[in-house]
């Protein structure tokens, strides 16, 4: 399976095309445009765009550069009027299907425009830093546009998330989606930004780590480890570009086995009580952090990417509070004093700052 | 092992701590919006607290709605039952650490009414009520442990309802470890909504939560009454005054 993204920057074509290059291989084509060959106004063009294409690639600012030819053209619009037109043409049905709309642009443009004006944040499914491509970026694209394929034709939430009953989890995440008339982009954008992106009810590999008391690193039985848990793992819809578990059923297997709860027990014993379970020698319980004192770990240090008892660590400040259902990201305090946190970009919470202050003060 | 408990006590950051902490315990709820209706005042004392810097707070009523409804009900046909909980303490958080009675006032209650479909006019309440004992504020001569439970408490007399053949009084006032608002809404959650409370507990952040204020105030507590019986030196905090009852011991 191939799918092919459309890809529209006002930069030239020496730098577009290698972009390009770069975002495609055997399972993701990636054509790009200048901006000025894509024109909005033209309906018939767009949806046939849509029809043709399953995603969509934007550089956010549109707007700065002509086209090379000779007309020059210069397009005054950003990202954000592009993919409302695409998500208004398939809200009101002059399309059938629905593709996802990936912003790439550089950090520092898009912390100008779009870390700011946070209206235009549901636009957008996923967004790639085009000065630090990840290694998995290609991989983002395939699931997102093989999600959006999958959600097309099917709107049943059981069916997409891989779950047989939704009991275990908090009526409001789906509350909205007994209505067919919503579009595939909110199924979408409700299982990535409220499942998949933020821990909750999803939990990625660190969080399990953490909560299974592990030091990763040093256990070499990790990998199996995980396998142990398979059947809590998420294999819904973009599982195959997120790898996610369940955090009730991760809970349900630990009981099951050991008829205690993973948050009774300390680090130790949780790793205690695995060995025994799985049989698995090679398992290391992970020691706090330096400058902690706690191994009752539930969160982990987003710096250090090191297990953490969430009462030690410091709230990070997103630019959207987590809802009911999801947790903050936190780190720990001896990133902040090796001030490792600053090349990672993070911001400690307002409510965090003051209590933050003290305790440096006291080194 | 003793003073290891206490590894994380750290007295200038402990007012701070705590408002963190409550706003950690208002989201935990939060998510169980089926119960508990809402936790904006969990919020708004975290808020004070920043503020204040001091040791003490006043919780108004937050309100938990019965699904499932307590086993062995007096009233067989009884709709729209609802807790409210309120709490208002004050102490010095420095005596934590000394093993000495870190509270100077609290009072805690817990109400619980609801409509009796048989007879919609006459109202059901049942109430609970839990306090330091104010010293010389009540010259009686039953014993006050310094903590202590009563049933019925003032809030039932407040209420005037009609108290048709049940009896009310002050006394037993029975001992209890202090509770201060975490440890407050787990004893309430574990007794009246033991699914919530089984729920939270696989939560390992609420789990922490409770871990870290029972150190604070349950172990202190006992501690004293087990020190009673096994050294003769006075302990920091009275034994006599948590439990009037004691004999002494000499070794």
């Amino acid at each position: 399976m191939t799918y092919k993204y459309l890809y529209i920057d006002d930069a030239e074509k020496h730098i577009r095309e290698p972009f390009a290059k770069q975002l495609s291989n055997e399972n993701v084509i990636v054509i790009p445009k200048h901006v000025s060959e894509v024109i909005l106004s033209d309906t018939e063009k767009m949806i046939e765009y849509i029809n043709e294409f399953d995603g969509l690639l934007l550089d956010l600012r549109l707007d700065e550069t002509a086209s090379e030819d000779e007309a020059k053209i210069k397009i005054p619009f950003t990202a954000t009027v592009y993919a409302q037109h695409v998500r208004t043409l398939v809200t009101n049905g002059h399309v059938s299907k629905d593709i996802p709309i990936v912003l790439f642009s550089t950090d520092e443009k898009l912390k100008k425009v779009y870390s700011v004006d946070l209206t235009s944040q549901d636009l957008f499914d996923r967004y790639i830093e085009k000065t630090r491509i990840p290694e998995n970026a290609i991989l983002k694209l395939f699931s997102l546009a093989n999600g959006y394929k999958i959600i097309n034709s099917e709107k049943d939430i059981s069916a997409l998330i891989g779950l047989d009953t939704l009991d275990e989890l908090d009526e409001r995440i789906f509350a909205r989606y007994n209505d067919l008339a919503i579009p595939t982009h909110e199924y979408a954008q409700t299982i990535l930004k409220d499942l998949i992106y933020t821990s909750g009810v999803l939990i990625n590999e660190l969080l399990l780590a953490s909560r299974l008391g592990i030091d990763i690193k040093k256990s070499s039985d990790w990998e199996k480890l995980k396998y142990f848990f398979q059947d809590s793992k998420y294999i819904g819809v973009f599982s195959d570009g997120w790898n996610r578990w369940w955090m009730h059923l991760v809970n349900n297997i630990f009981y099951s086995q050991s008829g205690t709860y993973l948050s009774y027990l300390d680090a130790r014993e949780r790793v205690n009580i695995l060995k025994k379970i799985t049989g698995l020698d090679n398992l290391i319980a992970a020691e706090p952090i330096e400058e902690n004192n706690s191994n009752r770990f539930w969160t982990y240090c987003k710096v250090l990417e090191r297990p953490l008892d969430p009462l030690e660590g410091f709230k990070i400040n997103t630019p959207i509070e987590p809802k009911a259902w999801q947790e903050y990201d936190y780190c720990s305090l001896y990133s902040i004093l090796t001030q490792k946190h600053k090349a990672k970009g993070i911001k400690i919470h307002p409510s965090d700052k003051e209590r933050l202050e003290i305790l440096r003060s006291e080194y | 092992m003793a003073s290891d408990i206490f590894k994380s006590f750290n007295e200038n950051i402990f007012i701070l701590n705590m408002s963190s902490d409550l706003q950690q315990l208002g989201a935990i709820l939060n998510a169980e919006n089926n119960v508990c209706i809402s936790t904006s005042g969990l919020n708004a004392i975290a808020q004070k607290l920043k503020t204040t810097k001091r040791f003490e707070y006043d919780l108004p009523p937050i309100e938990f709605k019965f699904i499932d409804y307590p086993k062995h009900l007096s009233h067989k046909n009884v709709d729209n039952l609802r807790l409210s909980f309120s709490i208002k303490l004050g102490g010095d958080h420095k005596k934590i650490t000394k093993y000495e009675d870190p509270l100077e006032n609290l009072e805690f209650n817990i109400w619980i009414s609801g409509t009796n479909k048989n007879n919609p006019s006459s109202k059901l309440f049942y109430s609970l009520h839990f306090d330091r004992h104010i010293e010389g504020g009540n010259p009686s001569n039953e014993v006050h442990p310094i903590y202590h439970f009563q049933f019925g408490g003032r809030k039932i007399k407040d209420e005037d309802i009609d108290q048709g053949q049940a009896l009310f009084m002050d006394t037993p006032r029975i001992m209890h470890h202090p509770m201060d608002v975490f440890l407050g809404i787990d004893f309430l959650l574990s007794n009246f909504f033991p699914k919530v409370w089984e729920k939270l507990k696989k939560n390992g952040l609420y789990n922490n939560l409770i871990t870290k204020y029972q150190s604070y105030f349950v172990y202190p507590y006992f501690r004293t009454i087990t020190k009673h019986f096994e050294e003769s030196i006075k302990q920091p905090w009275s034994s006599k005054d948590i439990y009037p009852q004691l004999v002494e011991v000499k070794y």
